[in-house]
């Protein structure tokens, strides 16, 4: 029964790549001598991060996928010596064998951990499916767009969500109001606060929408 | 109440049902990020449609992925 993980960490961005390639020497004699094998490195190199860590706003990114037999790895000595050493910022181990299975068994590999540097998956060109799903997933795209397109989609995502998030029409509003709420609301990336205000509306208003 | 006859509400849909997704992966932080609203808290499923298997891959993904700060916990 061989097992997979993903072992991903984050170290201090001043690291260069011999000094990280030193760190994953040590890790890989613990690993080996454990019973299991780094069947890939993934590096990333150089990345912002999302939230500043140790007053540091960049880190390098290295990604070791694993492969055990015996289900004998080293992970917790090797999780122990990244807790001790402060030049890794973050670390996270992942068990990816499970995932793997059942995407075989369900027919469509989603590939854990395959790609290197992976894309969306899932194609965002495809005209029907960006229509229907992303008007509230990437409305900023879609308010990029040429406006007669836009308008178009625009309206509809915003009929699609006008009954459930626009608060601000229930008095005696018109169609046009409640358009302009729920565009606000349907596009996270353009406001901020608007979308927090509406959002916990939403749940107070929605009976009364439905009634 | 009444003036609401007319509307047409479009049909949501999952678009990890729809493409067959069946691992989520953390690392993919484009995928992610169209599941995030700006205040950086996750989509809820009421307005994107995702099915509720998939929101829970999506929910653990965008949490592991907030650990190794490739996206963020609130916004700054």
């Amino acid at each position: 029964m061989t097992r997979t993980y993903e072992l991903g960490f984050v170290v201090e961005p001043r690291l260069n790549d011999d000094e990280v390639q030193e760190m994953i020497q040590r890790y890989r004699g613990v690993i080996e001598d454990a019973g299991a094998t780094i069947t890939e490195e993934e590096h990333w190199g150089k990345r912002k991060l999302a939230y500043p860590i140790n007053k540091y706003s960049e880190g390098r990114y290295v990604f070791l996928h694993l492969s055990s037999e015996t289900g004998q790895n080293g992970i917790p000595e090797v999780e122990r010596l990244m807790r001790q050493n402060d030049r890794i910022l973050r670390y996270l181990t992942v068990r990816t064998d499970l995932d793997l299975k059942r995407a075989l068994r369900r027919g469509k590999p989603g590939t854990p951990g395959a790609q290197p540097k992976p894309e969306a998956p899932v194609s965002t060109e495809d005209a029907d499916l960006t229509a229907a799903s992303s008007d509230e997933a990437k409305p900023a795209a879609a308010t990029e767009a040429a406006a007669t397109e836009a308008a178009a989609t625009e309206t509809a995502a915003a009929e699609t969500t006008a009954t459930e998030t626009a608060s601000t029409d229930d008095a005696a509003s018109t169609e046009t109001a409640s358009t302009e709420a729920a565009t606000t609301e349907t596009a996270p990336s353009s406001d901020e606060a608007p979308t927090e205000a509406a959002s916990s509306d939403t749940e107070t208003k929605a009976s009364s929408e439905e009634a | 109440m009444a003036r609401r006859r007319t509307f047409y509400r479009r049909r949501k849909v999952c678009k990890f049902t729809a493409e067959g997704i069946e691992y989520i992966d953390y690392k993919d932080t484009k995928l992610l990020q169209q599941y995030i609203l700006e205040r950086a808290k996750i989509l809820p499923r009421r307005i994107s449609g995702t099915s509720s298997r998939h929101q829970r891959m999506l929910a653990k993904a965008i949490k592991r992925a907030r650990h190794l700060a490739l996206i963020p916990f609130t916004a700054d």
